[in-house]
């Protein structure tokens, strides 16, 4: 084998893995689709879809209790039984991020990062993260039971999470009742 | 392979990996350095006064395409954000790709988002991909009064009220109707906030550190320099470690 040869060689690899990083950045922000979050979410059944029409009375409320709700009338969430699931978005920094949320029995059972659109806190998405919100309920004082340890560098993000688990609590008290 | 030709290898290698990545590396140590210091050179605080370069970068606060929808308009500022007449509705990702009326409620479609809007410009709802909407939208229409979205070059009928987009529009001979982009008018224009000036040197330096300046490409070519540079690395450091090895060997052998 001559130095030219090995040469058109490494030059196949480099160009090999530049288009693989290419797929790899292509792949995008949105880590898990809707259906994707629905499977996961209340055991083997599947919820059904129902619609929230936002009054301005629960808006009141919700800004209260909470400090903020969407700006739409109308939010659809997912029912089985006692555990709801659902889907919402608020802004990190400039971008907002989307968030999966499962409840059932008044305390958070799952939360998971749908599409995360930030330059920055990604981190936000994994396990060792969400998982801290497993079990929690919402205070009296409209915060979570317990408080949750923040990720430098994504302090935006935390919040947003936070803001989010609270109003899909306060969200999830206001149908079951 | 021998010692001999590997270190032809290497050399033929690294010399022209070395002039490929020289130019950008330049590039990449001048923007960093200069962004170490952004606030002492006050850069996030001056703006970059050229129009073509917001253009560029998506400003078209100038130039607002809208669609009108009986005695109203919907149009997409510079800012983002969905405008019922001169009304804030809601941020919507991605271009206005269009605008229909149906079942008393307004939609607009933006690339990744689609908003729903009530005929008195409140937001009903909005529906993204992580709600199930096929993205990137292309177009929007009405098919027998029934909403459909253009996705990936097919047409679907949407079900708002089951968010369900997964049934395809009938094939041939289907009338499609689409509105065609007008020019908002002025009065409704003027009264749209113009956004401030947002573009300052240190976005424009970050853009160009991360080649995002120039989209996806300049990301992946930033990506690609990183790997050049770590390339004449391990190739400089096995020339050095052949080289040392064999000065050795020949002092040994002295």
């Amino acid at each position: 084998m001559n130095a030219t040869c090995t040469s058109r060689r490494l030059g196949r690899g480099l160009m090999v893995v530049i288009l693989w990083m290419a797929a790899f950045s292509a792949a995008g922000e949105e880590y898990l689709g809707r259906d994707e979050f629905l499977d996961l979410a209340c055991g083997d059944s599947q919820p059904e879809m129902h619609t929230l029409w936002v009054t301005e009375e629960m808006r009141t409320a919700a800004t209260a209790a909470v400090g903020w709700m969407p700006n739409a009338l109308r939010l659809r969430y997912w029912q089985e039984g006692s555990c709801t699931a659902w889907i919402l978005e608020d802004i990190g920094k400039i971008k907002p991020i989307t968030l999966g949320i499962v409840v059932s029995g008044n305390r958070i059972e799952r939360v998971e990062v749908l599409a995360f659109r930030e330059s920055r806190g990604w981190e936000i998405r994994y396990p060792f993260f969400t998982g801290q919100f497993n079990g929690l309920t919402l205070a009296d004082d409209g915060y979570l039971s317990q408080p949750i340890d923040g990720i430098t560098g994504a302090t935006l993000s935390v919040r947003a999470v936070e803001r989010v688990a609270r109003l899909a609590l306060w969200l999830d008290a206001q149908v079951q009742s | 392979m021998r010692r001999r030709q590997l270190v032809g290898l290497l050399w033929h290698w690294h010399r022209r990996v070395g002039v490929l990545a020289a130019f950008f590396v330049l590039v990449l140590v001048i923007t960093g350095i200069v962004l170490n210091h952004s606030s002492a050179l006050r850069l996030d605080r001056n703006f970059v006064d050229w129009p073509w370069l917001s253009q560029a970068y998506g400003d078209d606060s100038g130039n607002l395409p809208a669609f009108q929808l009986g005695e109203h308009w919907l149009s997409r500022a510079a800012n983002g954000r969905v405008y019922f007449n001169a009304r804030e509705v809601a941020p919507c990702r991605g271009k206005l790709v269009g605008a229909v009326a149906a079942g008393g409620l307004l939609f607009a479609g933006c690339a990744r988002e689609l908003l729903l809007i009530t005929d008195s410009g409140e937001l009903v709802e909005s529906v993204s991909a992580s709600t199930g909407l096929p993205v990137p939208l292309q177009a929007i229409g009405l098919i027998d009064n029934r909403v459909a979205l253009q996705a990936s070059g097919t047409w679907w009928l949407a079900d708002l009220d089951q968010m369900d987009f997964n049934q395809r529009a009938p094939a041939g001979g289907t009338v499609i109707r689409q509105l065609v982009p007008d020019r908002l008018p002025e009065g409704i224009r003027k009264k749209i906030p113009v956004p401030n000036q947002w573009l300052t040197w240190e976005r424009l330096l970050l853009d160009l550190h991360s080649g995002r300046l120039f989209g996806l490409a300049g990301v992946l070519w930033v990506d690609g320099i990183g790997l050049l540079v770590a390339s004449l690395a391990t190739s400089g450091t096995a020339m050095w470690w052949l080289h040392r090895r064999r000065k050795r060997r020949r002092t040994s052998g002295d």
